[in-house]
């Protein structure tokens, strides 16, 4: 056998570097050190898969007959409440979507205003974080497109949205939010359709985002507001969304 | 949670599962669970399929609680716990791959040799694993054949489809090499194998643990650390 010294000055010193590095956490909680921990391979994997991508690595577009014949739904399939009631009665007719934050001109658009705008139709495979996929049909206004029309101070970093349906006990409404990379992304959209029809409630309407670089739960659904911002710890606990203040991983390109 | 394994593409409810566990059963029957394997239903009640709450949701899991981790049951740590220790292997393997091919250990251990490859050698060999016989003296210190294989086998190809399929099921992965669902012929097909390699993996491990055990622990351990292995005196087996 060769090597066995190297092999066991390899061992003593990765075990003396573990020792002299281990005090350095003792003073955080158990939770605090975990979630620093977990945090940090999040960051990993998002800059990894960064540098390996361009802005036009797309996510796979299927083609229409792969479309499933039924799509699940989680979480929220009917916000609560009389506003959003009143909202689905006159079929979103006075509904408007908000784009506001850190930008030049703040926009309200109505339904059929943004039915009005380019839009983008893609047929892509939703992958649950609990190990279901669905194949759908989503149409809708590339969120790029409304982030451009309404013009982004040189400070924005991210962009937060903003839903309807409240989660929690604390009855705070759900929120989720992208970088600059995501929200720019071509496949990144609000989709008012689905398997060529209006999005259906259980599944978001008016408009629900689709982020197809992303896992399923990042996709919010119900938003009728787009805040861009410098920072994500003002909202909610600070992770960046609803799901990420729960111990999901903010990053959820995985 | 969704425990059912699928192939192709699809995989939800009212796709046809190759193996899924599904607690509950008949509404009149809340407590009782089952596995399906193809078209057959089994009661596994108790070992299998399990309905908690977890952060005010219904989660359904195969596994009791205390056999998942975090202990918890919560997916959001889960994952992050998993996709963090997926980075550990990766720079491990980077690790073992490199020193195994410089050495030559690959070379000089993985590959069987001539001798090891003639008919009564390999019946031999066989004979000797299904007794659970130690090995001795000097062939005692180099891979018996069926070593060589298995190790092959998990180093070269297990390990590694088990890290591909992983990243096929990944959003952003999947989008940065579109081969991959294609060579897995899809996202559930991918999850499948994942599953499957894993349980092999799991096997393996156990496996090797308890031959580790029957070869002697303190000399086989001492030997995978340091690279030292000492050859028993033959004086008690004449």
């Amino acid at each position: 056998m060769n090597g066995p010294v190297s092999r066991r000055q390899f061992l003593t010193t990765a075990s003396l570097t573990a020792t002299l590095l281990l005090p350095g956490c003792k003073k955080l909680s158990e939770a605090d050190t975990s979630r620093l921990i977990l945090r940090g391979g999040e960051g990993i994997s998002m800059r990894v898969q960064r540098l390996l991508m361009t802005e036009r690595t797309l996510a796979r577009e299927f083609p229409r007959q792969k479309i499933s014949a039924f799509f699940p739904t989680t979480g929220t399939t009917l916000p609560t409440g009389d506003a959003y009631k009143r909202l689905v009665d006159t079929r979103f007719k006075d509904w408007k979507l908000k784009v506001e934050g850190l930008v030049q001109r703040p926009l309200a658009l109505t339904l059929s205003e943004l039915h009005d705008l380019p839009g983008r139709t893609q047929i892509t495979q939703h992958q649950c974080d609990e190990g279901w996929t669905a194949i759908g049909e989503w149409t809708g206004v590339q969120v790029g497109q409304l982030l451009q029309k309404a013009g982004l101070h040189s400070s924005a970093r991210y962009v937060v949205f903003h839903c309807m349906d409240a989660t929690g006990s604390d009855g705070e409404s759900y929120y989720e939010s992208l970088d600059l990379f995501d929200a720019f992304h071509p496949q990144t959209i609000l989709a008012y359709g689905m398997n060529g029809r209006d999005l259906p409630v259980e599944h978001g309407a008016p408009v629900r985002l689709r982020a197809e670089l992303h896992i399923g739960y990042k996709n919010a659904k119900y938003v009728d507001r787009i805040e861009v911002a410098d920072s994500l710890r003002r909202f909610g606990k600070g992770y960046g969304s609803s799901a990420a203040d729960t111990g999901y991983q903010w990053f959820a390109g995985m | 949670m969704h425990p059912a394994l699928y192939l192709g593409d699809d995989g939800h409810k009212g796709v046809p599962s190759l193996l899924s566990v599904s607690p509950g059963g008949a509404p009149n029957r809340p407590l009782r669970s089952t596995l399906q394997i193809g078209r057959h239903v089994f009661d596994s009640t108790g070992i299998l399929g399990f309905r908690y709450t977890i952060d005010g949701e219904q989660a359904d899991l195969a596994l009791p609680l205390g056999l998942v981790f975090p202990p918890s049951g919560e997916l959001g740590l889960a994952r992050g716990w998993h996709f963090l220790m997926a980075w550990v292997l990766l720079v491990n393997i980077a690790i073992y791959v490199i020193f195994g091919i410089a050495t030559g250990h690959f070379r000089r251990n993985f590959v069987p040799t001539m001798a090891q490859l003639r008919p009564s050698a390999i019946l031999r060999d066989l004979w000797d694993h299904v007794r659970l016989k130690r090995p001795r003296g000097v062939s005692a210190r180099s891979y018996n054949l069926l070593q060589r294989l298995t190790y092959g086998l998990v180093v070269f190809v297990l390990v590694p489809l088990q890290v591909l399929s992983g990243l096929t099921m990944s959003s952003s992965f999947g989008a940065i090499a579109p081969q991959l669902y294609d060579f897995f012929g899809g996202r559930q097909s991918a999850r499948t194998v994942h599953f499957v390699i894993m349980v092999g993996l799991v096997v393996f491990f156990l496996v090797h643990m308890m031959q580790v055990f029957v070869a002697g622990v303190r000399n086989e351990v001492g030997s995978m650390i340091t690279g030292r292995f000492t050859v028993p005196s033959e004086e008690n087996s004449k």
